[in-house]
């Protein structure tokens, strides 16, 4: 009988045998040169004002989202779509609101409800909650551009956990990791010729903004200081909105805010509170926002069937003038009066909230 | 943990140190093991349970069929072993499929019937673990090999990280006796590993993810009837993606396997150049199509039987086949699909005889069994039979309607990786890589090694699993 080692059939069959080369000079050439073609490519793009960069990534949100439920009371989350991400400054937050650091939650061109359904469902989270309201995402049949945010934290695997931290090391320290850098996303955006009976590719800008590891993000310089740039980024805007918007029946509006006041409500029974916030949009994009979502039939209803805090920047003064260099996002330098504003905007309406429950129970006593 | 993140980076460093450092061949396999536990747990902590469960029982089975005489007996302890490791396959892979099958086959026959869906995680990679050990527990009982003689060198074929959750699927015969005692490494084995690991992530990150996924992706994910370019686009497309994801996760494993010391079998040898069938299987996961060889297609009588038997053993080996790749009715049709081409090609070369084949009909032979098999990759591809119907549909209609769905970008990606890709396949159908390596100057071989590494780094991308890890 043949032996465990013996077996002739599977003996080992060596088709990988080493090659004979000079494998110590081959190992260390290539290492060279790969680490100068590396270099030199790192070089050129933060010669085009590319920085490194914290990369808001899966892993980033989930790391954040995991930090929901320390703080009890006091907490604040944010959730919401790009434009509450850019404008609020978080640190400033937390000093006007008197808060632990907030745990900012909003994703670009993503739909705030799954997400705020989210928060209701987990019963940890007591703590006020901001939610951005962009009409046009927030009111939308789908998820969005992050809408499988949640699913893929809930799926997270150690491996991804521990990934994402050896990726935050490494990637923090170099600009050639930022996703619109990737050399086939490169090769793409090159001007391919248009197939007959195909519109022309739609080639936007991507990046709009840099990140911290808190998720703080910022606009990025160029989008404020390049004037070219800049009109791509509006251009970019502008076939968006020429897509036009979800065509909603009063039903589907219905249906919509049905399920938020449920999900309001149980964050409300746990002694959380909910704030929603329009943030400033202008030009052509504004216009637009109040032709596809007329305020009477979208942000009024929404204030009126929760019953929640809404701070929306048309009705307040010190809510005007900012400068928004491609019409959605505040410029860096606005972001901290902005915060200043919508936090007093905020404990002044929890305040009058809190006199009106305590009077109503007065009044009931 | 994915061969294509930086977390296994710093796993294999660390184990890289581990295993080179000054300590006993024994410390260093028990590292190995520990090293592999953690590398599956990493993905699901408490699924390693089920792997400790096909190691134990397998363990105890193969021991005492060795000492064994009674048939009867020898029987009963080979169905333990089969009954465990198929049961852990059927319960986690096929349960939901069953269940689901179950009801319609009630439902079709007026019995009103609704099950509640079953939510079944399915475990990264058992098809090939437990394929893996269901060959030692037979090879024993087959009296084909004796028993490991260590339990530590058992655990760690069954576990070994490498290859544990897409292969290569290896014999205990060929890799138990590597655990033996210490292999001896060639001189520039370590770095011969590591440019195939460079290789293998660039086949995967470079040319699956980058260049064909997103090709593949849009144009089995349209709804409409697509183009007729854009449908073979995605097929092609589709063809390159699962080549390069597979033989790239193969490539990986040797290399890691070769700085580890250890050898793994050839997986792939340039399949897309095969002539026939039978060719094709010779060269396309190869560990998988000689395990169903051995142990299914012979003992189910093979070609010992007549010619009508032969057929049918043939037809049941490649369903099953299918069926292997996961639970879904379209990979069956996959399979049988390679039945009949494998019974066609019988039937040809019956007619033909030994004659040898002159170069144009070699040519043409090779021409037709790569379209053949880019007809059946729809299937493989779709997720239901309406998608692969509605990928037919445009693949076989020639009016120049249908939706186009691809820029030209995605054209040309796709089609320039197909040339290139066929290309290498026939240049090098009969060769191994080694040899090709050994043909080139040091200083391209170490160019080309350089820009493989940088189009790694400079790609970018999620990391996306592997194809085959949800086999």
């Amino acid at each position: 009988m043949p032996s465990s080692t013996s077996n002739s059939e599977h003996r080992i069959n060596r088709h990988y045998e080493t090659p004979a080369l000079a494998w110590k000079r081959a190992s260390i050439t290539a290492l060279i040169l790969m680490l100068l073609g590396t270099t030199v490519w790192e070089v050129y793009w933060r010669s085009k004002s590319y920085e490194p960069s914290t990369l808001n990534n899966m892993g980033l949100w989930s790391e954040t989202r995991r930090k929901i439920g320390q703080n009890g009371l006091e907490e604040v989350a944010i959730v919401g779509s790009s434009r509450i991400l850019f404008d609020l400054d978080l640190k400033v937050l937390a000093r006007e609101l008197e808060s632990p650091y907030p745990i900012q939650l909003a994703l670009e061109g993503t739909n705030p409800r799954p997400f705020l359904h989210d928060l209701a469902e987990d019963k940890s989270f007591k703590g006020l909650l901001i939610v951005g309201v962009s009409t046009g995402l927030f009111f939308a049949p789908h998820g969005g551009l992050h809408g499988d945010m949640l699913a893929n934290f809930k799926n997270q695997t150690p491996s991804d956990r521990f990934g994402h931290h050896v990726s935050k090391f490494i990637t923090s320290g170099l600009s050639l990791f930022e996703p619109d850098l990737a050399l086939f996303e490169l090769v793409r955006s090159l001007n391919w010729p248009a197939r007959d009976g195909m519109p022309p590719r739609f080639l936007g800008v991507k990046k709009l903004s840099t990140f911290d590891e808190h998720r703080e993000a910022d606009m990025w310089r160029r989008v404020e200081e390049d004037p070219i740039y800049q009109k791509r980024a509006q251009d970019t805007w502008t076939t968006i909105l020429s897509f036009g918007g979800p065509k909603l029946e009063d039903s589907d509006i219905d249906a919509i805010l049905g399920e938020v006041v449920d999900d309001v409500k149980a964050i409300e029974s746990r002694g959380g509170r909910v704030v929603f916030v329009r943030c400033p949009s202008a030009g052509p994009f504004l216009e637009a926002e109040a032709k596809g979502f007329p305020r009477p039939r979208f942000w009024d209803q929404l204030i009126t069937r929760t019953g929640s805090q809404g701070i929306h920047f048309e009705d307040h003064q010190q809510l005007q003038g900012f400068e928004l260099p491609e019409w959605s996002h505040l410029a860096r330098k606005e972001k901290e009066r902005f915060t200043v504003e919508v936090a007093s905007l905020i404990k002044r309406q929890l305040l009058d909230t809190h006199e009106a429950t305590e009077t109503e129970g007065l009044k009931q006593n | 943990m994915l061969f294509n993140s930086f977390t296994f980076l710093i796993f294999f460093a660390v184990v890289l140190i581990l295993h080179h450092g000054p300590f006993s061949w024994t410390s260093k396999k028990r590292n190995l093991l520990i090293a592999s536990y953690l590398f599956y747990a990493a993905w699901n902590p408490p699924l390693v349970v089920l792997i400790w469960i096909s190691t134990i029982i397998d363990w105890f089975v193969a021991k005492r069929l060795h000492v064994e005489e009674r048939p009867r007996q020898r029987l009963g302890l080979l169905l333990i072993s089969i009954c465990t490791n198929l049961g852990i396959l059927v319960a986690f892979k096929y349960g939901s499929f069953l269940i689901a099958n179950f009801t319609a086959l009630l439902n079709t026959m007026g019995i009103p019937f609704e099950a509640a869906a079953p939510n079944i995680l399915l475990p990264v990679g058992i098809s090939f673990y437990t394929f893996q050990t269901m060959a030692y527990s037979l090879d024993v009982y087959r009296r084909q090999s004796e028993p490991a003689h260590s339990f530590l060198d058992f655990a760690l074929f069954v576990t070994f990280f490498p290859q544990l959750v897409a292969g290569p699927i290896v014999r205990p015969s060929y890799l138990i006796p590597q655990f033996e005692r210490p292999p001896e490494m060639e001189a520039g084995q370590f770095s011969w590993g590591l440019f195939l690991m460079t290789f293998g992530l660039f086949l995967k990150v470079v040319v699956a993810d980058n260049l064909v996924a997103g090709v593949s992706d849009d144009a089995f994910g349209a709804q409409a009837t697509l183009n007729i370019l854009d449908a073979w686009t995605g097929v092609l497309a589709f063809s390159a993606q699962i080549f390069c994801d597979f033989a790239g996760y193969s490539t990986v494993a040797i290399g890691t396997a070769l700085c580890l010391g250890f050898h793994m079998p050839r997986n792939f040898r340039y399949p897309y150049a095969a002539i026939g069938f039978s060719d094709f299987w010779r060269r396309w996961h190869i560990t998988l199509s000689t395990w169903l060889r051995d142990y299914l297609y012979v003992p189910l009588g093979g070609n010992r039987s007549g010619w009508r038997r032969t057929q049918i053993n043939l037809m049941i080996t490649m369903l099953l086949g299918g069926l292997w790749h996961g639970a879904q009715w379209t990979f069956v049709v996959w399979g049988g699909l390679h039945g009949l081409y494998l019974a066609g090609e019988r039937i040809i070369k019956r007619g033909w005889g030994d004659r040898p084949l002159p170069m144009w009909m070699a040519g043409l032979g090779g021409f037709a069994t790569w379209l053949l098999v880019l007809i059946a990759w729809v299937f493989f591809r779709a997720t239901d039979f309406e998608t692969a119907w509605r990928m037919f549909t445009a693949m076989f209609s020639f009016s120049g309607s249908g939706e186009k769905v691809l820029d030209s970008y995605q054209i040309t990606a796709a089609w320039s990786v197909t040339v290139i890709m066929l290309t290498m396949h026939w240049t090098f159908r009969n060769q191994l890589v080694s040899s090709v390596v050994n043909r080139l100057p040091t200083w391209i071989f170490a160019g080309l090694w350089a820009a493989m590494l940088f189009l790694l780094v400079v790609s970018g991308g999620s990391d996306n699993a592997f194809i085959y890890f949800q086999f």
